[in-house]
């Protein structure tokens, strides 16, 4: 560069220096972070999961035996000539009677809206029958231990709250989550030529969207042959079993109804599901592919930890309460097939569910006064609803009231045990809001002790971060949100703008601050995320 | 990291492009600055680049009822970002002797900005160099009017 060049530069800039522009951060509550907001709050298609094995987990042995004994002493069980022994412990007759009582109380609305849900209850399960399998009330029962032969049941804790409908029947300790273990139920070459079957009627050719992210395969509707299968095995082994295990609510096979049946295919492309919660009062999962053609896999049970991801051999099954918090754990490589199914029980109407159900539903159609009043009378029905309060918290944030926002999702903690990433994410939210920043902080990493691979956690903490100045562990937040989910946008955006603000520019030349006046711009934390409803 | 942005959601990209445009901007400030007139120069034509095409999409955006308030604030920054990449352009254009092209990049700046005082006052000062005086003159007033 000659001395002239460096002449003109320097005139040139002394006779053009002005003041350029503002630096306004960007804060968002916009439609986009709205819909963002709905977006979590509407399940994908597909909301099964993984499968589950059983290995050698220590934390929570098998305490089935307790939980019968205490059924069995606090009710006598009433077998029928077929041999289906009733043990469940909240009646028909009492819930009907408590929905009576609600009524007086919450007026001819909630009547309707309880009359309603029987409706739409009966719908499904015409639906279910015509789809799958529905038992005949005269098929005698298959015993247990000819129906499991080699197999074993091992049970496992669903947490602290028990499901939100029939909260009364399922007594504590709350181990009604199910899997089996030793041998199958399903041999490998069974399954194998189900896969196979399957793989012929296109199931692969097909992706949904899971939460954040996607999955492929087909609901069973659209796979006859592995439906034909499915069905036989509905009446063979899965019904008669699932009659066995649940006792406190099933009272025959005949009243089991599966809906929203699917085959998932996991691979490193579709690795994984959001944590999420079943349609049904109960759900299971059945493992379709060998442990040694994949690596990762299993499910992962909010409540149990990162370190207990329950992992489950083809031909084996998890039975549960629809309403646990789980997800499908990433697999790494290989392939992975899972056939997930929710379950109705045709003699007992799922009002909470139902009724939260709505309520979301009218939130999304931005029905909010309809949609907290169903929340209210779900959680008049069952105080221990904790997506009812989760959901309703999410309304307080929109309407701006965060500190009954944080009230709520407070409650909903307490009862969950603190377990819950979604409602601690919500809970960082709202007090970042409320400006309350190092407790927005900790509520944020407790979140992820629970979800480490949650990307919008990971980006919203990053933020948090990033405006304390604490640049280090905001970079480090970003680069978990981008591995996360590697096309996170606001991620990528602002760890390349502190990258930039530091005075890195991607290039060891532009190691110091520039002398413009200018801020890089950034994305604001504005994901709000409670809960994944149906 | 703002290059992988670019691949990620739609809204995302021109907030990108913004940043881009600003670095590269940056970049080419510092360049300047050091004497490397030819990297100076090729970071602001990629400065200019990633603002015009954020500017695109932000109109699109804009036209089709999705500007929101994050993106308001990205696109009330285009301007005075548009406009330090016209002067760094006009400036290093001007650096290497090439009034010419200074001249023309100042005269887009009035084309894009006409109603920015510092647009007239930039091309005031290369047809001042250039001794097109009157031309000059007149791009000062025009300048001092916006200005007041």
């Amino acid at each position: 560069m000659n001395v002239n060049s460096i002449t003109v530069i320097v005139a040139v800039l002394a006779g053009c220096q002005a003041t350029l522009g503002g630096t306004a951060e960007p804060k968002v509550d916009d439609p986009l972070s709205n819909d963002l907001k709905l977006h979590f709050w509407s399940r994908g298609a597909f909301d099964l999961e993984n499968g589950i094995a059983v290995q050698d987990f220590l934390r929570l042995g098998p305490v089935s035996q307790v939980r019968q004994a205490s059924l069995n002493h606090l009710m006598a069980p009433d077998c029928d000539v077929n041999g289906y022994c009733s043990l469940r412990g909240g009646s028909l007759a009492t819930e009907d009677a408590r929905i009576e009582e609600l009524g007086f109380k919450l007026g001819p609305e909630f009547l309707e809206a309880i009359e309603r849900n029987k409706m739409e209850h009966q719908e499904d399960c015409k639906q279910s029958c015509e789809l799958f399998y529905c038992a005949d009330q005269s098929q005698p029962l298959i015993a247990f231990d000819e129906l499991l032969r080699e197999t074993e049941i091992k049970s496992y804790s669903m947490g602290s709250v028990p499901p939100e409908d029939f909260a009364d029947s399922f007594g504590f300790p709350l181990d009604i989550i199910k899997v089996t273990e030793k041998h199958p139920l399903f041999s490998a070459e069974e399954v194998a030529d189900v896969i196979t079957n399957a793989l012929a009627e296109g199931v692969d050719q097909n992706e949904f969207q899971s939460g954040k992210y996607q999955l492929a395969g087909d609901w069973l509707e659209n796979l006859p042959k592995t439906r034909e299968w499915f069905n036989s095995r509905l009446e063979s082994t899965l019904f008669p079993l699932l009659a066995h295990l649940f006792p406190e609510v099933i009272s025959s096979p005949s009243v089991i109804r599966a809906h929203s049946v699917s085959l998932l295919k996991y691979n490193s492309s579709h690795p994984r599901t959001d944590v999420h919660i079943d349609n049904g009062v109960l759900a299971m999962t059945l493992a379709m592919t060998p442990k040694h053609e994949y690596v990762g896999g299993g499910t992962f049970f909010e409540h149990m930890g990162l370190d207990n991801i329950l992992e489950m051999d083809v031909g084996h099954g998890t039975f549960r309460p629809g309403s646990v918090r789980h997800g499908g754990n990433r697999v790494h490589s290989g392939t992975r097939f899972v056939l997930g199914a929710f379950l109705l029980l045709e003699d007992r109407v799922e009002h909470v569910r139902r009724l939260k159900n709505r309520g979301s539903e009218l939130r999304r159609a931005q029905d909010l006064d309809g949609a907290v009043k169903h929340f209210k009378w779900a959680l008049a029905m069952n105080p221990k609803c904790t997506t009812c309060l989760k959901d309703w918290a999410e309304i307080l944030h929109r309407q701006g009231k965060f500190t009954e926002a944080e009230e709520m999702i407070v409650q909903a903690l307490n009862l969950l045990e603190y377990k819950d990433s979604d409602a601690l994410f919500s809970l960082g939210v709202v007090l970042s809001e409320l400006g309350r920043d190092s407790e927005s902080i900790e509520a944020y990493e407790r979140s992820i002790a629970l979800n480490a691979e949650d990307a919008e956690l990971c980006y919203n903490l990053g933020v948090k971060f990033g405006e304390q100045g604490n640049t280090q562990n905001e970079m480090k937040m970003y680069a978990k949100a981008t591995k996360a989910n590697p096309l996170f946008g606001g991620a990528w955006l602002n760890w390349g703008t502190s990258l930039a603000e530091g005075g890195n520019l991607d290039d060891v030349r532009f190691r110091r601050r520039t002398v413009f006046d200018d801020s890089f711009l950034r994305l604001d934390s504005s994901f709000l995320r409670f809960m994944l409803t149906g | 990291m703002f290059l992988k942005a670019l691949r990620c959601e739609a809204k995302v990209v021109p907030k990108a492009m913004m940043n881009l445009g600003l670095l590269y901007n940056t970049r080419g400030n510092f360049l300047a600055q050091t004497g490397d007139l030819d990297g100076a120069k090729s970071a602001s034509v990629d400065a200019a680049k990633y603002l015009d095409e954020a500017k695109h999409l932000l109109d699109s955006l804009a036209s089709s009822g999705n500007l929101d308030s994050d993106l308001k604030t990205y696109f009330e920054r285009y301007r005075p970002l548009r406009l330090q990449a016209h002067r760094l352009a006009g400036q290093l254009s001007a650096g290497t002797g090439d009034l010419e092209s200074s001249e023309a990049e100042f005269r887009l700046a009035t084309k894009n900005f006409p109603e920015e005082s510092l647009s007239w006052q930039m091309l005031s000062r290369v047809l001042e160099m250039q001794g097109k005086n009157e031309e000059a003159a007149q791009a000062l007033s025009r300048a001092k009017s916006l200005a007041t």
